[in-house]
């Protein structure tokens, strides 16, 4: 009866169960996956503004973890914080690398939008959300974390805290100072910065 | 104002539009409940870009294609569950299993309970005679 029953065992075990079995189970780390892989693919698709460097990091991402999945202990940082701090790691580095300096559109997600049917409100609706998407990416990459984990994925100031190395109340206040930074973005003679701070 | 106030005034709006599409109209009520002015414009202000990062930021979901072949790139194709092939053969395959497992199972149980044993003895006092 445990062949029948595994999957729903999986589906019902905690992240530190699936944790050790995944070190030597592949379909405990397939569990992982099924939970986590929308939320890190969501943020690194806000953080890079296309699906194809967000599918390409979100592979290298879960190759990495699969390949340390054995020398990975949960010393005070949840699995999720690890997956995060993974995906931070390889944005971070895709934004460093040479000739990807310059903002991106996120072309895609402004063309998404205009696909349908396209009323005048519409298109002045994705114009304003296209707006605010540049100006959040001209804020610190920090900031832009923050908000994706929070609008996008869903996470709590304290889960957030857990993957930005803060506690839950430098979090709230952070937050603060990120809808005061992204009020003056937003203003029309806010300065276009075409790097983004780090 | 104080800061403290103003940031769990918009943590509160933020998880009130993040858990409720309709949850505008509970503004006000937050500003009270954070004892700050009805008519605050920095809060409202704020609360108003809230709305629009809430509008701008929505999830979105990687090709079905890019799921299932990274998974099956990670942990290879999964073992099926055996219930679930058994499901997907065809009704007449299901059907004929069926068959060739009660029939050897009834043909088990006729040798276990000796029920072909009066037929031999009749066949032997046939031969005697």
């Amino acid at each position: 009866m445990a062949l029948f029953g595994r999957k729903r065992h999986y589906k019902d075990m905690e992240d530190a169960q699936l944790v050790v079995l995944a070190a030597y189970d592949k379909d405990a780390f397939g569990e992982l996956y099924e939970r986590y892989m929308p939320r890190i693919y969501n943020y690194i698709y806000y953080r890079t503004g296309n699906a194809h460097d967000a599918e390409d990091l979100t592979a290298k991402v879960f190759h990495r973890a699969i390949g340390h999945m054995k020398t990975y202990e949960e010393k005070g940082v949840p699995f999720q914080a690890w997956l995060y701090r993974i995906a931070h790691n390889l944005v971070a580095n895709f934004h460093r690398d040479e000739g990807r300096r310059k903002i991106i559109p996120l072309d895609d997600y402004v063309a998404q939008s205009l696909r349908s049917e396209a009323p005048e409100k519409l298109l002045e609706d994705s114009e304003e959300k296209a707006a605010l998407l540049r100006a959040i990416r001209r804020l610190p990459q920090e900031r832009q974390d923050l908000l994706v984990m929070k609008f996008v994925d869903n996470l709590s100031n304290a889960e957030i805290g857990s993957i930005l190395g803060r506690t839950e109340g430098a979090i709230k206040s952070l937050y603060h100072r990120t809808l005061l930074a992204l009020r003056e973005e937003m203003r029309p003679a806010a300065p276009k910065r075409l790097v983004e701070e780090r | 104002m104080s800061d403290t106030r103003l940031e769990d005034f918009l943590a509160a709006v933020t998880d009130a539009l993040l858990a409720d599409e309709d949850a505008e109209r509970d503004v006000e009520q937050l500003m009270k409940r954070h004892a700050l002015p009805a008519h605050d414009a920095e809060a409202l202000e704020l609360a108003r870009l809230i709305k629009r990062l809430r509008a701008a930021l929505v999830r979105v979901q990687p090709s079905p294609y890019f799921v299932r072949t990274l998974k099956h790139d990670l942990i290879g194709t999964p073992q099926a569950d055996p219930l679930l092939r058994w499901r997907r053969l065809p009704a007449r395959v299901q059907l004929a299993a069926l068959a060739a497992l009660f029939g050897g199972f009834a043909l088990l149980l006729n040798h276990r309970l000796g029920l072909h044993a009066p037929r031999d003895e009749e066949q032997r006092l046939s031969l005697e005679s």
